[in-house]
């Protein structure tokens, strides 16, 4: 099975502020499945935006993520908020999903677990009879006056067509107790590694006098770092035979590197293999040309050599070291368990820097579905409400997190803020 | 408390009328409670006495919901806002109190209080103040707001100055002042059995944004006056209207104009037919009513008897005696003898009509009012344009006018009378029509354009009378009098076309400088007691369909 990658972006855009309610109020949950830990790394650094000391609580967070001592189980900045439980919220959206008139029904009054089998939730409502009635009783000459009664009657429980949740948010989020660097893959790591490269100077010196130099994560690192593993660089012009005028003599190997090392890993694959062919190409008429001029350098006079196996000196044969090559590919996994041994857990961010691996399993989604208010609301991952041209006016989103909106509709602050609070009604008399 | 039994305590606290606190005052041979009161909220209060009025004109009409009027008092040397005590110099004691002159506010919060009403008390001297009479039919009880006043100078010099104060009901002027922010949006329709919906406006269509047009008029009431002035004192018998209407207050509109604008566009509930309705507010009970014309008809009679909103019996006077030997004519009202001391009563030296002026429909209303109506109607939802002919052609108007009020009248034929004004072929064969267009996509709502102006203009342009007579505080519109001959008399189409019963559609109230009290009353009886067999093929008939070659 192939390992499970996605961009890092895709979990850093913070729908919701906490696991528990990216769960319960978002429809962006595959990443919750994924990438729980991670998402709630992130939501956590979000939160440290907002602290009081936010230069202390990053600090704090990255040492937290350097020596694995994150805590994402009930975190309480990004898996789980203190003042809700996931029961709660799930009889919000079911509640938010009924008209007004409608209260929830449930063993525990209006608060408690929904009551929910297939796409009815029990619920109780309340109605009132409005009467113009005499004020004299039965009296109902000429003369009456009249006035508004209004009498209510008892509640009545009824079914409504509501969106249940889940089995997502149904069950629990698993969840570490510990976390850090150690625990994700390159792309995390890189992705934390920069969050810390472009982070405030403060930070960077004061976590660095913390961890010391020579931590595992937070330091200086560049793909320039471990060079000696790229074994195919050592096949250059000063370690293949110029007697080799075609450039074919040992098939590919016998093509000079041009685009070497570090620099490979950031050219295009086309440009790198045409920089082979190229070097072929210029090679042959550099060897050819190059053949011609092999000379005994002991002698005075010209003492045109054949071309021959090198066992004259490299100032005859123009051939320099051949050997370097099959040295270093001897000596490779030495190299690499020595890198490897030195970099530790960057060793893999090396690995994927020089692999150019990059696929997706989690892909991107069109529309998250999120609960804004009392409503559900469709938005793109700018956070930004969709218009979509093939839908009528008449469309709604689905009504899993409070009731539907339009998706092609424009709505104000107080169209979602509106409750029988805000608005105001004449008092009945 | 309502407002005006409020200022009355206030009234009745400063002692104005220390000297005569039963408030009687004699015009003619009759005792009167009555008393006028000019006053604000600085505190200024005076007592206008009945021998300071010139004039006081109280104008009750059924076109307006409310009373206005003028009174005009004796200002000899502006005394009314200059006095300081009763004779100046004099010691302040049991017999001289000092008296607060008048300052005008000239903001429409200069107050008039009229309490008027029969002292029914012989009112022997040294008996003690007889109760008041307070009854819904004779008490006049308002409170106005003065809302224009002019000096009015005299040719015998300014000792004979006057003060003229033009006044209207304090909650006209209210709904002429109040800029209302109502939307029936903000007020959904929540009549019947309902829940208590908390869909934000934003979710509801128009329709459910609509209410009826009788709730939006009580809405508009409730929300420009006073809770005093509303709790309660709607009719029981409100007509809530057949249509709904989607109604927000336009910023440029004071709440007399939203009234007067749903008034345009109310037609009453569909078991009147959606017919014009009468909007009223009832003096002394100060109640609001709302009726179809159709209950003003049905409250004329009962049976053979007078209805609840029969109210006077006149007689007219006779010179001379007619023969007592032929057989008398039939009883063209429900005669003198069954009365109640709220309906069809008779005073006999007051409920008398010495002369009066009878006006026959205008021709040229019957002929360019009443006539047939065309009604464009535009539906912008579905684009579909409609022309309403037939309800709208003056023969099924004329039909539905016989139906819904004329057949509830007390007549001769078949029970009840017959409709008084003619319509004729040219007319009813669309050779003379009018066409208008109208608000609403909705056939009951445009009845307001075309339909039911035409009964409302039959039914009060019609025949009127209109007589002066002795003052009585009764005497007021919205009510039905009844006229008739208390002797013999000859039948004929006059008689059937005179007496019966009118509608009073106005009264006035007068006091004059010589301290008479009368009333000039006028009201409409669109009936004949009996079918008198008009033809009703136009004589100026002529096919305008067809231009002659020459």
């Amino acid at each position: 099975m192939a390992e499970q990658r996605t961009d890092p972006f895709y979990i850093d855009i913070n729908v919701a502020t906490s696991a528990d309610f990216q769960k319960q109020m978002t429809d962006y949950v595959d990443l919750l499945l994924a990438f729980p830990d991670e998402t709630v790394l992130n939501h956590a650094y979000w939160h440290t935006d907002s602290h009081s000391d936010p230069i202390s609580s990053k600090i704090e967070f990255y040492k937290q993520l350097n020596n694995k001592e994150f805590v994402p189980k009930d975190n309480e900045f990004g898996a789980k908020k203190s003042k809700t439980t996931e029961d709660d919220l799930y009889n919000k959206n079911i509640r938010d999903q009924l008209n007004g008139e409608f209260a929830l029904s449930t063993p525990d009054g209006v608060y408690g677990k929904p009551e929910v089998s297939g796409n009815k939730a029990k619920a109780n409502i309340t109605k009132y009879t409005k009467e113009w009635v005499s004020l004299d009783g039965n009296e109902k000459n000429a003369y009456s006056n009249g006035k508004w009664e209004v009498k209510q009657a008892d509640p009545e429980e009824v079914d409504v067509e509501v969106v249940d949740r889940t089995q997502v948010m149904e069950d629990a989020t698993t969840l570490e107790s510990t976390f850090g660097m150690e625990d994700m893959n390159p792309w995390f790591i890189m992705w934390w590694m920069e969050k810390f490269y472009t982070a405030h100077d403060v930070i960077k010196k004061d976590l660095i006098e913390l961890l010391g130099d020579d931590n595992e994560y937070f330091v200086k690192f560049s793909e320039s770092v471990g060079q000696l593993k790229n074994t195919r660089d050592t096949l250059d012009t000063a370690t293949t035979p110029i007697i080799d005028t075609e450039v074919e003599a040992s098939g590919d190997d016998s093509i000079p590197t041009i685009i070497t090392g570090v620099a490979e890993y950031g050219t295009k694959p086309e440009t790198y293999a045409i920089s082979f062919e190229f070097s072929k190409v210029t090679n042959q008429v550099f060897r050819k040309n190059m053949v011609n001029h092999l000379d005994d350098a002991a002698t005075d006079t010209v003492k045109t050599l054949l071309a021959e196996l090198p066992t004259n000196s490299h100032g005859c044969n123009l051939i320099h070291d051949v050997e370097h090559p099959k040295r270093v590919t001897r000596f490779i996994e030495t190299i690499r368990t020595e890198i490897e041994n030195h970099l530790k857990g960057l060793y893999d961010v090396l690995e994927l820097l020089s692999n150019r691996e990059n696929f997706m399993v989690t892909g991107k989604p069109r529309q998250i579905l999120t609960k804004v208010e009392n409503f559900t609301t469709s938005m793109d991952l700018f956070k930004n409400k969709i218009k979509v041209h093939n839908l009528t006016d008449c469309d709604k989103t689905l009504a899993r997190y409070g009731k539907g909106t339009f998706y092609n509709k424009q709505y104000e602050n107080t169209d979602m803020l509106a409750s029988p609070g805000v608005r105001e009604i004449t008092e009945e008399t | 408390m309502k407002n005006r039994e409020f200022i009355e305590q206030w009234v009745t606290t400063l002692g104005l009328d220390h000297e005569n606190t039963a408030k009687i005052e004699q015009f003619d041979d009759r005792k009167y409670r009555f008393s006028l009161y000019l006053l604000n909220q600085d505190g200024y209060a005076i007592k206008i006495r009945k021998g300071a009025i010139h004039e006081l004109y109280i104008e009750d009409n059924i076109m307006d919901w409310f009373h206005h009027g003028h009174v005009t008092m004796l200002n000899p040397d502006d005394i009314m806002e200059r006095a300081e005590s009763i004779f100046l110099g004099d010691s302040i004691n049991d017999q001289a109190v000092a008296t607060v002159p008048y300052r005008f506010r000239g903001d429409c919060r200069d107050l008039l209080l009229l309490t008027f009403e029969p002292h029914i008390d012989p009112g022997q001297p040294g008996e003690s103040v007889p109760e008041a009479l307070d009854n819904m039919v004779y008490t006049m009880k308002f409170l106005f707001t003065v809302y224009a006043t002019e000096d009015v100078l005299s040719d015998s010099g300014r000792r004979d100055k006057k003060q003229k104060m033009y006044f209207h009901d304090y909650r006209y002027q209210m709904l002429r002042e109040k800029n209302i922010y109502y939307s029936t949006a903000r007020n959904p329709v929540t009549g019947g059995s309902h829940t208590k919906t908390t869909t934000p406006v934003t979710q509801m269509n128009d329709t459910n944004r609509a209410k009826p047009t009788g709730e939006i008029i009580q809405d508009i009431i409730r929300t420009a006056l006073l809770p005093t002035d509303t709790q309660d004192l709607f009719s029981y018998h409100w007509n809530w209207g057949g249509t709904n209407l989607f109604y927000t207050s336009p910023s440029n509109f004071k709440a007399i104009d939203d009234l007067n604008y749903i008034m345009d566009r109310h037609v009453s509930s569909s078991d009147y037919e959606y017919q014009p309705c009468l909007f009223k507010l009832q003096r002394y009970t100060e109640r609001w009513e709302l009726l179809p014309i159709t209950e003003y008809f049905v409250r004329s009679k009962d049976g053979l008897f007078p209805g609840v909103y029969q109210s006077e019996y006149f007689l007219l006077s006779n010179d001379s005696e007619p023969d007592k030997v032929t057989i008398p004519p039939e009883r063209k009202t429900f005669g003198r003898s069954v009365k109640t001391p709220m309906n069809n009563y008779h005073f006999p030296d007051v409920s008398v009509v010495d002369d009066y002026i009878f006006s026959e429909m205008n021709g040229v209303d019957c002929q360019e009012t009443l006539n047939s109506v065309i009604v464009h109607r535009y539906d912008e939802g579905n684009k579909l344009f409609s022309i309403d002919v037939t309800d709208n052609n003056i023969s099924n108007i004329q039909s539905k006018f016989q139906e819904l009020y004329i057949n509830h009248t007390f007549g001769g034929s078949g029970g009840h009378g017959v409709a008084s004004w003619l319509s004729d072929t040219s007319r009813s064969m669309n050779f003379n029509f009018n066409v208008k267009s109208s608000w609403t996509s909705n056939v009951d709502a445009s009845r307001t354009v075309a339909r039911n102006k035409m009964l409302l203009g039959a039914f009060l342009l019609g025949n009127t009378i209109q007589f002066d007579a002795r003052g009585e505080t009764s005497r007021r519109s919205g009510v039905w009098i009844a006229l008739d001959r208390d002797t013999n008399y000859i039948d004929n189409a006059y008689e059937m076309k005179v007496l019966g019963q009118y509608f009073v559609t106005r009264v006035t109230h007068t006091i004059t400088s010589t301290g008479e009290y009368k009333n000039n009353i006028m009201g409409v009886k669109p009936y004949f007691y009996q079918e008198l067999t008009f033809k009703t093929e136009d004589l100026f008939m002529k096919n305008t369909d067809m231009t002659p070659t020459v």
